[in-house]
């Protein structure tokens, strides 16, 4: 699957994957040498407060004697050299809104990547980055322009991190970044897209050679992480919409869902979940119907006549994706729903409304997909059953196991 | 028993409500529920209404028959959908305004509500949007309700 953040450090650099991490010395290029015993703990060895990253991080940044990481909307900046844990700043963690202050609600629900960049640094959320100029302490001076559509900066091949990037390290002349299973390696100097070098993305797990099995020690206090490090498992979402995308805020929703729920899988889970195609059904007379879904009990495999005829449409997905269908209102017999995951046999999917109080609605649905059930004890988990899950949402071991065992998901 | 708001908001707050979502919640909470078909948030002012049409008093009713004209189409769908569990008198009111409604998914929850308790002239009514209706889906639902009642 890959990592969920990176972190240049000198004569090391970090690999984190969800609550562990793994410390390799190496040069500007080549995979490097795994340092002994790794990988470790992060909340055993970096000993961050308040929990900071016990679930693991979305990003890490060195920034010269300083390095922050970011896990949600938080972060901590820390004092440090190039090994070891260093001490964390007074006063932090802080939140990326009060310590960044981006622009155009960029990093509202966190970040999925940072890279240091000599005298500019780059921060990517979603399918939009932006590019600081950095000082002393921040928050620093966002470029004009920015954010931008990686898509349009980076011009990346063969889709590479459209949607969105897992982590970025610096590495001297070079720059890697993460894309679920896949990394590229651009040459580059301290701003602009550098150039892609020949040959790649290549495959995370096959190059960097991480330790495949983990030797965790007895008090790890996260056992679910039994993927081998940098493993870990992929599934494919593509969302249908009923309502039309060119008139409606759907394309901002489906932008926010998609990237929580990336973000929350992959740092939590271990599970990449790549993008797989939009769809605007909404012009489709034959469907108009459905745009209002009559879903029964939305119970396991009780599929409404309505249901089976709105998800028969799975144009362009593969048969082990799940299609998010968005709709204007869930109707069933208790009432009207915000998310049903009901779906035929063979086709995977779930059915939401457009509503923006969650952007962890489509993770939730699609861990029902994946075979999760409703958590009644705790607003912190993501599969807690009512609305505003207290971010950001744990998933627990048990889950995570189901997930990856999920016929849906399948390994990195 | 839900006391206050907040405790009403957060019972009623389900991704995917159940039975359970409205235990305990009766006549002495139609004035909250009331309260709520106002609420910003469209799903909830939507559940509200179906909170309300388990609840068989006069103001729950009355609640329920003044959401017919809520502006926001989810309300109308959930009202819609409440007809078949309220007295046929009272279903009858509301199905002969939301089975003209304007749009297509409040007209087919309305369609799916009628039943064999419905007068006469609803399920004409039926009959007619089966042939007339503009939607060719709804018309398929229409024509085999139609036949059912």
């Amino acid at each position: 699957m890959g990592v969920s953040a990176a972190l240049y450090s000198g004569s090391k650099c970090y690999f984190f994957d969800s609550s562990r991490y793994v410390r390799v010395t190496r040069g500007e290029t080549g995979p490097g040498t795994t340092d002994p015993a790794y990988p470790k703990t992060v909340s055993r060895e970096w000993r961050w407060p308040d929990g900071f990253g016990n679930f693991g991080i979305d990003a890490a940044m060195y920034s010269g004697s300083k390095c922050y990481f970011f896990e949600h909307t938080r972060y901590i900046r820390v004092t440090r050299g190039d090994a070891g844990p260093g001490r964390v700043d007074p006063g932090y963690p802080k939140t990326i809104a009060d310590g960044w202050r981006w622009p155009d609600g960029f990093g509202r629900f966190g970040i999925d990547a940072a890279l240091y960049s000599g005298s500019k640094c780059y921060f990517f959320d979603g399918p939009r980055y932006i590019r600081v100029t950095r000082g002393s302490a921040e928050p620093w001076t966002v470029d004009p322009g920015y954010p931008k559509a990686i898509a349009d900066g980076w011009r990346w091949p063969d889709g590479f991190g459209r949607f969105g990037i897992d982590a970025a390290l610096y590495s001297g002349s070079k720059c890697y970044f993460f894309d679920g299973p896949r990394y590229i390696r651009v040459t580059r100097g301290d701003a602009g897209p550098g150039r892609v070098d020949p040959g790649y993305p290549k495959p995370v797990q096959r190059e960097w050679r991480w330790p495949a099995e983990s030797p965790l020690p007895p008090d790890q206090p996260r056992p679910h992480n039994r993927w081998p490090f940098g493993g870990g498992h992929v599934i494919g979402v593509s969302f249908k919409s009923l309502l039309p995308l060119a008139t409606t805020a759907v394309p901002e929703l489906i932008e926010m869902q998609y990237t929580q729920m990336r973000r929350l899988y992959v740092r939590e889970a271990g599970v990449h979940v790549r993008f797989g195609s939009v769809e605007d059904l909404s012009g489709d007379p034959n469907l108009s119907h459905l745009a209002t879904l009559d879903i029964g009990s939305c119970l396991p495999g009780l599929p409404t006549p309505e249901q089976r005829e709105l998800f028969a449409n799975r144009n362009n997905a593969f048969r082990r994706e799940i299609v998010v269908y968005i709709v204007a209102a869930l109707q069933g017999g208790s009432g009207n729903f915000l998310g049903c995951a009901t779906h035929p046999d063979g086709q995977p999917g779930a059915a939401i409304i457009p509503a923006f109080i969650d952007p962890w609605l489509v993770a939730h649905e699609a861990g029902h997909v994946l075979g999760l059930g409703h958590d009644f004890t705790s607003s912190d988990r993501l599969m807690w059953q009512g609305v505003k899950t207290n971010p950001p949402p744990d998933i627990l071991p048990n889950e995570v196991k189901t997930m990856q065992k999920s016929g849906l998901s399948h390994p990195a | 028993m839900p006391t206050s708001m907040s405790e009403l908001r957060q019972q009623l707050s389900a991704i995917e409500p159940d039975e359970s979502t409205y235990e305990g919640i009766g006549p002495s909470e139609v004035e909250l529920l009331n309260q709520l078909l106002d609420d910003e948030e469209t799903w909830l002012a939507a559940r509200a209404v179906h909170a309300l049409s388990r609840i068989d008093t006069h103001a729950a009713h009355e609640a329920i028959v003044a959401a017919v004209a809520d502006p926001r189409m989810e309300v109308r769908i959930s009202v819609a959908a409440s007809a078949d569990a309220l007295p046929p008198n009272l279903s009858d009111e509301i199905l002969s305004r939301l089975l003209h409604d304007s749009r297509i998914g409040v007209r087919k929850f309305a369609i799916k509500a009628v039943s064999q308790r419905n007068s006469e002239t609803i399920r004409r009514g039926i009959r007619e949007i089966a042939t007339t209706d503009p939607d060719p889906g709804l018309r398929r639902i229409a024509a085999a309700k139609a036949t059912a009642v």
